[in-house]
């Protein structure tokens, strides 16, 4: 397959995957119509969660990457049939594309926004990876090794040898996500890596804080204001401590990057739910799945997401004066004190 | 940098690591200072962006607490991250453009937004105008590392699933990165280490080929011949990659290998080991 064609298919497919679930969420369990940036969110947890159940079963088995990608083949295509017949099922009472992402009044902004998002790509397309001598070059050798040995085990290059899946405990959702993502479409990791994930993270770290600016800014005008302050921010702080752009923009689509510029950012996003909401549950589902996927996605994540849960929803039950939202938060947390158990050696 | 490869978080680690990054000091003033901006505020914004930013200052990066916790989990070259539970970038977007919005004429507006776009830009680290890049390649990595693979690639025996490589840390794991058949057996440690010192020169009465080989090309240092030909006959390398600074030209053909080509920083050397399956 040609490469450009190839990007252009995997992100269409991703996309459309992220759009589906939502969609096939909304049917089946929204009362009321969600807007259409919190379904797209909810596709995206339903989509890790799902390659999440297929793929630990497959890691502690010790079976094969080629298995996997044909599982994930599989549900695919269901997904893509289930949305069929939904659609054709309820025909009027189907999202449309962006109607209530906030901008009603003006389609222009729409416009603006996709430049925005377009320049961030661009800019990411653009720039070197900073640290590949360091670790860009050690996560993408793991992943070309499963692919390339159709396995998940994992060359350390640490001593240069291929290390066991049966003996390499550590879940690595999005390495192995990316190494399926690549078998199922004939495509070199590299090009999925530095491309196609890269591309998604840049444009769910702006959509999530276009999500967030939505909540609190709400007039579209401050909203389009902030969009572009925050993108020049982050490209002009890039090496900065305070801001992980130079993870978003450099070292695309490596675990700790997407900690820094999806998860912990969609932490804040559905905290700001939460708060608004606390007693709506499907936001505490999601904050759920996100400690959840987060912990499965990169070890930074089991100090950082407890880190940034407890800041975030520790004043709540004092704010509503409840004292069962303290049950919530650690119900949330307990994946997070899972592995941390796990890491320390305790458990 | 040393200290952010320790293993102990010490009260002076932790203020090195503070220091390592005191020029973004005032950013983070500023960032202060939207926090008292958002305690002002009616909405969540003030829970989320106001309270918790205090509540993190006073635990997360409290040194009392933080350096028995990160002392802890052992994780004292991570510390830094524990900066991106603070939206730093969100609240100052936020801020600024209710400052903006907060003048009553357009032309206000106008200004006021350009003032702060340039106040960024001027304080920014100028990455915007960073031309490190242009690797035009779809891989987005060094071309010469794929045409070190494609030399390498020619002179593969068929049959042959893996094969053993030695290269320099800058070529690191970008090799097997693009090439998952050539597995390079030393990569990414020895990037952390510093300058070579006595000890390394000593390694040459080492029986660890492995640290032999890691010194050899990350400290340039030329070992005995037969030492490094067992090594190399040890590990099964069937490639030789030299970095053309390294070594001198009479030391490597004492080593008595073929070149089979070059790249403009590169010589690929064919070392024969392993082929035999």
């Amino acid at each position: 397959m040609s490469n450009i064609l190839g990007i252009m298919i995997i992100l269409m497919y991703i996309f459309a995957m992220f759009h589906m679930l939502g969609y096939i969420y909304n049917y089946f369990f929204a009362n009321i119509e969600m807007h259409y940036g919190k379904s797209l969110i909810i596709g995206v947890l339903l989509y890790y969660s799902i390659f999440y159940v297929i793929y630990i079963p497959i890691q502690f088995t010790n079976k094969s990457l080629t298995l996997l990608s044909v599982l994930w083949g599989l549900v695919s295509l269901g997904v893509i049939i289930g949305y069929v017949y939904l659609c054709q099922k309820k025909k009027n009472q189907r999202n449309k594309l962006f109607q209530s992402i906030g901008f009603r009044e003006n389609k222009y902004y729409y416009v603006i926004i996709l430049a925005i998002i377009i320049y961030a790509v661009f800019y990411a397309m653009k720039t070197n990876i900073y640290y590949s001598v360091l670790d860009n070059s050690f996560y993408n050798a793991g992943i070309n090794n499963m692919v390339y040995s159709g396995t998940l085990n994992y060359y350390d290059g640490y001593i240069g040898t291929i290390i066991d899946t049966s003996a390499f405990k550590t879940i690595r959702l999005h390495e192995v996500h990316i190494a399926t993502i690549s078998t199922l479409f004939n495509v070199h990791p590299l090009i999925v890596i530095n491309r196609v994930m890269g591309i998604l993270e840049i444009v769910g770290n702006i959509f999530i804080a276009l999500l967030i600016f939505k909540e609190i800014l709400i007039n579209y005008k401050k909203i389009i204001v902030a969009l572009v302050i925050y993108l020049f921010i982050n490209i002009n702080m890039c090496g900065s401590i305070y801001t992980a752009s130079s993870f978003l923009f450099y070292r695309l689509a490596e675990t700790k990057s997407i900690t820094a510029n999806i998860t912990l950012p969609l932490v804040v996003l559905i905290c700001i739910y939460i708060y608004k909401k606390p007693d709506n549950k499907i936001n505490w589902y999601m904050l759920f799945v996100v400690s959840l996927l987060g912990v499965a996605i990169n070890d930074s994540a089991l100090f950082l997401l407890p880190a940034c849960i407890i800041v975030n929803l520790i004043l709540l039950p004092l704010i509503y004066k409840k004292i069962s939202y303290i049950k919530n938060i650690v119900l949330i947390l307990l994946p997070c004190i899972f592995y941390i158990c796990l890491y320390v050696g305790v458990a | 940098m040393d200290y952010l490869t320790g293993t102990e978080l010490t009260k002076e680690s932790f203020y090195a690591i503070n220091k390592a990054y005191w020029s973004d000091m005032p950013y983070f003033i500023i960032y202060l200072l939207a926090i008292t901006y958002m305690l002002r505020k009616r909405g969540c914004e003030k829970y989320v962006f106001g309270y918790n930013a205090i509540i993190a200052l006073l635990t997360v990066f409290n040194p009392i607490f933080v350096i028995r916790l990160v002392e802890k989990l052992g994780i004292i070259n991570r510390y830094y991250r524990f900066y991106w539970i603070l939206p730093v970038a969100i609240v100052l977007a936020y801020t600024f453009t209710d400052i903006i919005f907060s003048g009553k004429k357009n032309i206000e507006k106008i200004i006021a937004f350009a003032i702060i776009m340039i106040v960024i830009s001027e304080y920014g680290k100028g990455v915007l105008y960073d031309e490190r890049s242009n690797y035009d390649n779809i891989y987005k990595i060094s071309n010469e590392t794929i045409e070190v693979c494609h030399i390498m690639d020619e002179c593969k025996p068929e049959g042959m699933d893996y094969l053993k490589i030695y290269n320099n840390y800058e070529l690191a794991l970008e090799v097997q990165g693009y090439d998952a058949s050539l597995q390079p057996i030393i990569g990414r440690y020895q990037a952390y280490q510093g300058q070579p010192s006595e000890y390394h020169i000593n390694l040459a009465n080492t029986d660890d080929d492995w640290l032999l080989l890691q010194t050899m090309e990350d400290k340039n240092i030329d070992f005995p011949v037969e030492r490094v030909r067992q090594a190399f006959e040890n590990y099964r390398v069937t490639f030789y990659i030299r970095k053309k600074t390294n070594h001198t030209d009479e030391y490597i053909r004492e080593l008595g290998y073929d070149m089979i080509g070059e790249t403009e920083s590169y010589e690929v050397y064919f070392c024969g080991y392993g082929i035999d399956g």
